[in-house]
């Protein structure tokens, strides 16, 4: 299946890197537009085909995803869902900062089973942190171990729509259903561009008692030395990875795409890396599983 | 002659309606003080603080001193390096998010204006001359624009003078080609026009295309055609460009009050009141005005630093923008790092990116068009190199910014560094800017003390 995404480049890469487990869809081409992506880029392990044109890109694929947002040309929108074989459109949750915060609704929030609790923070939508919940997902899949995912807003709301359109793959789909029962625990938490937030959170984050902990950094992260230290404080524990994004946010207003790191960190995990799902599937299950023969009651 | 001591604290000390006052830059905090803290600052600046708190001395104003600079107030120079935060990012940011690209169509102006420092001598900038920018330029402009924009959100693609409409076939082709080439990212296009030569034919592509037009109109008759003669006869211009505006909002209201701005610019003998009565008269909204004084920074003036660098007056010449952008710098109690740099230099060629009519790149079209500011050019793309100076235009003044107590307060970019003469950026006339950013920056905090501490100082 051939699948063309009409997004900004923002929103294209951050798909791409989860797309293929994200989608109950068996996508053997995604179709972009050349003008959002540069040859230079690193692939997805996906067969990408570049076009100029948008009627080409239209007329091959199967299904249109279309990530909306105001900055997206209309009349190019307009084409796209009058003329493609299938069209997919959901929000783009990434457009404004104010999308990303997190869920209130203590609903959402009702862990009372004994088992691992893995926290996963991030700040503003730079640090990919999408990427993240979708990958933690598939490791806990893959080890056929059950999950409670609770996921930071952003995600869910792209989610959810994907959800309704019924293309969304049943691991992620059965997080909609809270009366699954569950081996882990998982709780994401978003910033938005300011890591002084962590303040606001530390009776969540006391409650929460996390056993292991993942940071979602951008790579223009400011005030990451103050997020790792009162997490560590609060939580009472080391965070365990840093996973860093490629992209760095600059004056608040260009999000840009870049090769190298700007600064050095221990424990880095490259958000884009090949390998992150063995490294962090390895990291994470042989820090929180008991050894055999012990269970916890 | 003796070095300043380097532990003098980076602070400012001023005397306001006769009462003492203390800023402190670290902690970006001001304080009323009594006369008596007033003089211990002085001899703490004198002699700096290692000295100074050796002093054999027991007085209550030296025992608050002391005590200030225990709470981390009156710091020393606390920015070890002058460095742009951005720095590192410019080979990204030049090769992935250029996302505003103006256009010099033409370099010819069917009028001339009083102020408009084309219409000069030549001495500092170009003058009006008949030359257009060929479509093969224009093309490279707007291929370089695609070619350096995946990760730019939306498009912005603006048409610059002379008067831009008397290239008007440019404009079109321009914008036909830019539309064949980008499908996803949104185009916005914006002109600055002088509203003579707006046909119909014109001005249906305007609409169509949703340009964001400016219209440059002075005010009622008497007022513009002082100020703007058409080049030829030497006719007065208002009648024309006002039967314009008007055509546009009798055709196209809705389109009119939506994307249609004007922009007077004001001299110092005229009443800003007089200017903005004359557009309320005709039923212009006033959020449709964009009022600029012609002294320092008017669209057609080029500030060069050299004959205008009078003082800042409290009452008059912090206009309301300015006075938000300070209260902002004031507002932001975030820590300042060790490496630092001050702010008014946008990133060059991405915040926006110029393009005279030969091809060349300018950081925008506000600068003087002289050889030193090109940043590269349509066939060779960009001067990192010389884009990472002008980033980093607080080198030149590196040790004075890092003892610079209005460094929070600095809105210093390039245009206001350059000699003209030597045809280089020079630490001489940043200094003469640098003088006009400490007054602003007083100036604005005597304006807050007035408006916001009112009768309660002590």
């Amino acid at each position: 299946m051939k699948l063309f995404i009409f997004a900004t480049a923002f929103a294209t890469r951050t798909f791409l890197l989860s797309i293929k487990y994200m989608l109950n869809l068996k996508i053997d081409e995604i179709l972009l537009l050349r003008e959002n992506h540069s040859h230079l880029e690193r692939n997805f392990n996906i067969n990408i085909l570049f076009s100029h044109n948008l009627d080409e890109c239209v007329r091959k694929c199967d299904i249109a995803l279309i990530i909306k947002e105001p900055n997206l040309s209309v009349k190019s929108l307009n084409y796209i869902a009058r003329n493609a074989k299938k069209c997919i459109i959901i929000q783009n949750p990434w457009h404004t900062e104010e999308k990303i915060e997190n869920y209130e609704d203590d609903n959402i929030f009702i862990h009372t089973n004994d088992c691992p609790v893995i926290l996963n923070v991030a700040s503003g939508k730079a640090s990919q942190q999408f990427c993240g919940e979708i990958l933690l997902n598939q490791i806990f899949f893959d080890n056929k171990i059950s999950i409670r995912q609770v996921f930071s807003k952003a995600t869910r709301l792209c989610l959810q729509e994907l959800y309704n359109y019924g293309v969304l793959n049943s691991a992620l789909s059965s997080q909609f259903d809270y009366d699954m029962p569950y081996n882990v625990f998982i709780y994401s938490l978003n910033f938005k561009d300011n890591w002084f937030q962590v303040l606001e959170y530390t009776e969540l984050l006391k409650k929460l008692s996390p056993d292991y902990i993942i940071l979602h950094i951008s790579n223009s992260d400011e005030g990451l030395d103050f997020a790792r230290n009162i997490i560590q404080s609060t939580c009472a524990l080391n965070v365990n990875v840093l996973i860093r994004s490629h992209y760095a946010l600059l004056d608040k207003t260009f999000c840009v795409y870049c090769d190298s790191f700007a600064n050095k960190y221990d424990y880095i995990f490259d958000v884009e890396a090949h390998d992150l799902a063995d490294k962090l599937s390895f990291d994470i299950l042989s820090t929180i599983a008991l050894p055999t023969g012990v269970n916890a009651l | 002659m003796l070095e300043k001591n380097l532990d003098v604290p980076v602070a400012k000390k001023f005397i306001f309606d006769n009462k003492y006052f203390l800023y402190d830059t670290f902690t970006n905090r001001l304080f009323n003080i009594t006369k008596d803290h007033f003089f211990e600052i002085s001899i703490l600046e004198k002699i700096g603080i290692s000295e100074y708190v050796r002093l054999p001395r027991d007085n209550k104003a030296y025992r608050d001193i002391i005590m200030l600079l225990h709470k981390g107030i009156l710091r020393a120079p606390f920015i070890k390096e002058i460095i742009h935060p951005n720095t590192h990012y410019l080979p990204y940011l030049t090769s992935r998010c250029v996302n505003d690209v103006v256009l010099q169509v033409t370099r010819e102006c069917n009028f001339r204006c009083r102020y408009c420092l084309y219409a000069g001598n030549g001495h500092v900038e170009r003058t009006h001359e008949k030359i257009n920018m060929p479509w093969s330029v224009a093309k490279q402009g707007i291929d370089f624009l695609f070619n350096h924009s995946v990760d730019s959100e939306k498009i912005n693609l603006s048409f610059y003078g002379g008067e831009p409409l008397l290239n008007f076939e440019l404009i079109k082709k321009s914008v036909e080609y830019i539309e064949s080439i980008y499908w996803c990212k949104k185009l916005n296009y914006k002109m600055t026009i002088n509203g003579s030569l707006v046909t119909d034919y014109i001005l249906d592509f305007l609409v169509d295309k949703d340009f964001e037009i400016v219209i440059s109109l002075d005010g009622n008759s008497t007022i513009q055609n002082k100020h703007r003669k058409f080049f030829e006869t030497g006719n007065d211009t208002f009648r024309t460009v006002f039967e314009n505006v008007e055509k546009i909002r009798c055709r196209y209201n809705e389109y009119f009050y939506r994307n249609i701005s004007f922009l007077p610019v004001i001299l110092d003998d005229e009443s800003y009141e007089e200017v903005l009565s004359f557009f309320r008269m005709h039923n212009i909204l006033e959020q449709q005005i964009i009022p600029l004084k012609a002294n320092l920074n008017g669209i057609d003036y080029i500030n060069t630093g050299i004959e205008y660098s009078k003082s800042f007056d409290i009452e008059s010449d912090l206009d309301g923008k300015a006075e938000k952008t300070l209260e902002n710098c004031y507002l932001n109690k975030n820590r300042i790092p060790a490496s630092w740099h001050h702010n008014g230099q946008c990133i060059p060629g991405i915040r926006r990116l110029f393009i005279d009519i030969n091809g060349y790149f300018y950081p925008c079209e506000k600068v003087i068009e002289n050889n030193s500011l090109i940043i590269g050019d349509v066939n060779r793309g960009f001067d990192l190199q010389k884009i990472g100076t002008f980033l980093n235009v607080g080198k030149l003044t590196e040790k004075e910014c890092k003892e610079c107590w209005a460094i929070r307060f600095c809105e210093m970019c390039i245009s206001s560094c350059l000699n003209i003469e030597k045809n280089e950026l020079s630490k001489t006339q940043k200094n003469i800017e640098c003088k006009k950013q400490k007054e602003k920056a007083l100036s604005y905090f005597k304006r807050y003390i007035k408006n916001k501490l009112g009768g309660k100082i002590k």
